[in-house]
């Protein structure tokens, strides 16, 4: 009899517990990952259980031109959950299927990350009442609207729940290996797939000068020496081959030379958004030191990198 | 405009070729424009405009918003200014910002709407739209735009700017983003927009100078600055945003921290587009009301 009385409660717990079940494209073989939600998480409360989904086309209704940023890494879906308590402070919560794990690492380092780790995901950023994280193909961004102690923990309390839901941890992009070490201003390292996500970091020029196609990638990090008090930049572009590297590295030197030598008509000083730059290939990547003050200390890190690309 | 462009080819190195440019490329220099008088500029401030919630007191924005577009005209009166911005038999748009937050307050656009209708617009020839613009019929048929939204650091733009507020007057909003959106102030020569824009309100009341993420907000950055840009020259509003917007920056990360998109395309307005005046130099700057950290 007990048992009897308690099974409709039960199913009723059931329900309410898990709220919002929703999957979520795992990857290409249509595999997918379950996320679940409990019905309350201290006293925000999902608005609705199911997200509002968006793809790479629709992206711009939600967040305007923000989208660009995920659209150029290749952005799968993205479900959008809103949580509130009853002081209607709201959760923003946005899950991205990025379609790999390194457009996953590019979507989250886009932003400058010189916050704490807070040990979601591979990697993560916390704030007083927002947090960031990319795992496995996903990257995650939590945002609370207000400014409370029980926001920050629920805010947190709920990146441990979608953490938990994603079983793969996934890698960064194999172009980060070859980055020497030394100097390496961390939470200023951008990761690319096109010319345009480039230009939002760093200006070169207005032409597409890198020709970036389909299945290239590139990443760009400022570097700080203190001791020698210098700043730079290191550009590295992977191509599907050697030829296209050493082919885009002759024509970025041409236009340089043509346009030193005063003979394109056009303001040299419009032209290009670095003070010094080094242009070298090597196998299928080219690679770019920018900015630097001694010219020995750009030759050093191409020789790292060089290095680095052999191992 | 014309600046020295002398530049060394320096040398072929031991690995790469290398190339040393004497002159910093030109987006972090001011230039001259060709515009040639000064753009005044209003930045009105009240410490009372937020409570301590931080909801808009409205009859403290009221007096903001008439007392600034009072000195922007240089009239006796609000009145007086007012007819200056619109005529009776204008129809007028305005132009505000829903993205956000902040987007720009309801309270705000409630008192724009209400001093054009008592500048003589009837009521149904004043229409207040963001996204909606291009199938609003006041704005397809406006004869005067009114242009308010708030500054706030931008993803792919370096800030939500004045300038860059029209982009929803563009068929393909998309189509301005290359570059970081450097050449916004194109879309000020859209028909539907060109030479209607009567007045610009920047809103700095909780302005947002950094932001990280997709929705690119964080309440970590943003302040109570209470205070409003007003002017007639949009970039010149936006670069009074942009200005306050650095000594912000500098301030809280205690040193010159980059945008993390540089927001070039305020200068590329008064340089390439000549759309206003961008240069601190250029701009006849004049502050009202609270003073405690003006330009921080």
């Amino acid at each position: 009899m007990n048992i009897i009385r308690v099974i409709p409660h039960l199913t009723l717990i059931f329900l309410f517990m898990f709220l919002s079940c929703e999957t979520m494209p795992y990857n290409r073989s249509h595999k997918k990952i379950k996320l679940i939600f409990p019905v309350n998480v201290n006293q925000w409360s999902l608005v609705k259980p199911v997200p509002d989904r968006y793809d790479a086309e629709t992206l711009f209704d939600y967040i305007d031109g923000n989208a660009e940023v995920y659209r150029s890494l290749g952005v799968q879906e993205v479900w959008a959950y809103r949580w509130t308590n009853p002081q209607q402070v709201e959760i923003f919560m946005d899950i991205f299927d990025m379609g790999d794990s390194a457009s996953a690492y590019g979507a989250y380092h886009h932003d400058i990350r010189d916050q704490k780790d807070i040990g979601l995901g591979v990697e993560s950023e916390g704030m007083n009442n927002s947090l960031a994280f990319w795992k496995d193909r996903y990257f995650v961004s939590i945002v609370g609207m207000g400014d409370s102690p029980a926001l920050s923990q629920t805010v947190i309390e709920l990146g441990k729940i979608i953490d938990r839901q994603i079983p793969k941890k996934g890698k960064p992009p194999e172009i980060t290996q070859i980055l020497p070490e030394r100097g390496q201003v961390k939470s200023h390292i951008h990761y690319f797939k096109n010319y345009d996500l480039l230009k939002v970091h760093y200006f070169i020029t207005d032409e597409n000068i890198l020709e970036l196609g389909q299945g290239e990638e590139g990443i760009l990090v400022r570097y700080f020496l203190p001791d020698l008090d210098e700043r730079f930049q290191i550009i590295i572009v992977r191509y599907k081959n050697e030829k296209k590297a050493s082919i885009v590295s002759r024509k970025f030197k041409n236009l340089l030379d043509i346009s030193l030598q005063g003979t394109d008509g056009k303001d040299k000083s419009e032209k290009f958004g670095f003070n010094s730059i080094v242009i070298h290939s090597f196998k299928e990547y080219l690679i770019l030191v920018t900015d630097w003050k001694i010219k020995d200390t750009a030759n050093m890190y191409l020789r790292e990198i060089e290095q680095r690309i052999k191992r | 405009m014309v600046k020295t462009s002398r530049r060394t080819f320096l040398q072929t190195g031991a690995l790469g070729t290398a190339y040393l440019l004497t002159m910093p490329h030109w987006r972090s220099e001011s230039q001259s424009t060709q515009t040639g008088e000064k753009s005044r500029v209003v930045l009105i401030r009240d410490e009372n405009l937020l409570d301590n919630e931080g909801n808009i007191n409205k009859s403290v924005l009221e007096k903001m918003v008439d007392e600034g577009v009072k000195n922007l005209f240089q009239t006796k009166t609000p009145e007086e200014a007012w007819e200056k911005v619109v005529r009776p038999e204008d129809i007028v748009g305005i132009k505000s910002n829903v993205a956000g937050p902040p987007r720009t307050p309801v309270e705000l656009e409630d008192i724009l709407k209400s001093r054009v209708v008592s500048s003589g617009v009837p009521l149904d020839k004043v229409s207040v739209d963001d996204r909606g613009v291009l199938r609003n019929p006041i704005f397809k048929n406006s004869t005067a735009l009114i242009n308010v939204r708030p500054m706030r650091t931008h993803h792919w733009s370096g800030v939500g700017s004045l300038v860059k507020n029209y982009i929803m007057f563009s068929e393909k909003p998309p189509s301005w983003h290359a570059d970081s959106c450097a050449n916004l102030a194109g879309l000020w020569d859209l028909p539907i927009v060109k030479g209607k824009t009567r007045l610009n309100i920047l809103v700095m009341i909780t302005p947002l100078f950094h932001g990280k993420g997709p929705h690119h907000y964080n309440k970590e950055y943003t302040w109570n600055y209470q205070g409003l840009v007003i002017g007639v020259d949009p970039v010149a509003c936006d670069a009074t945003g942009l200005r306050i917007f650095k000594a912000k920056r500098l301030q809280y990360f205690g040193n010159e921290q980059p945008f993390a998109v540089s927001p070039h395309h305020i200068q590329v307005a008064q340089d390439k587009y000549h759309l206003g005046n961008a240069d601190e130099n250029r701009i006849e700057l004049v502050k009202l009301g609270w003073e405690d950290g003006v330009l921080i």
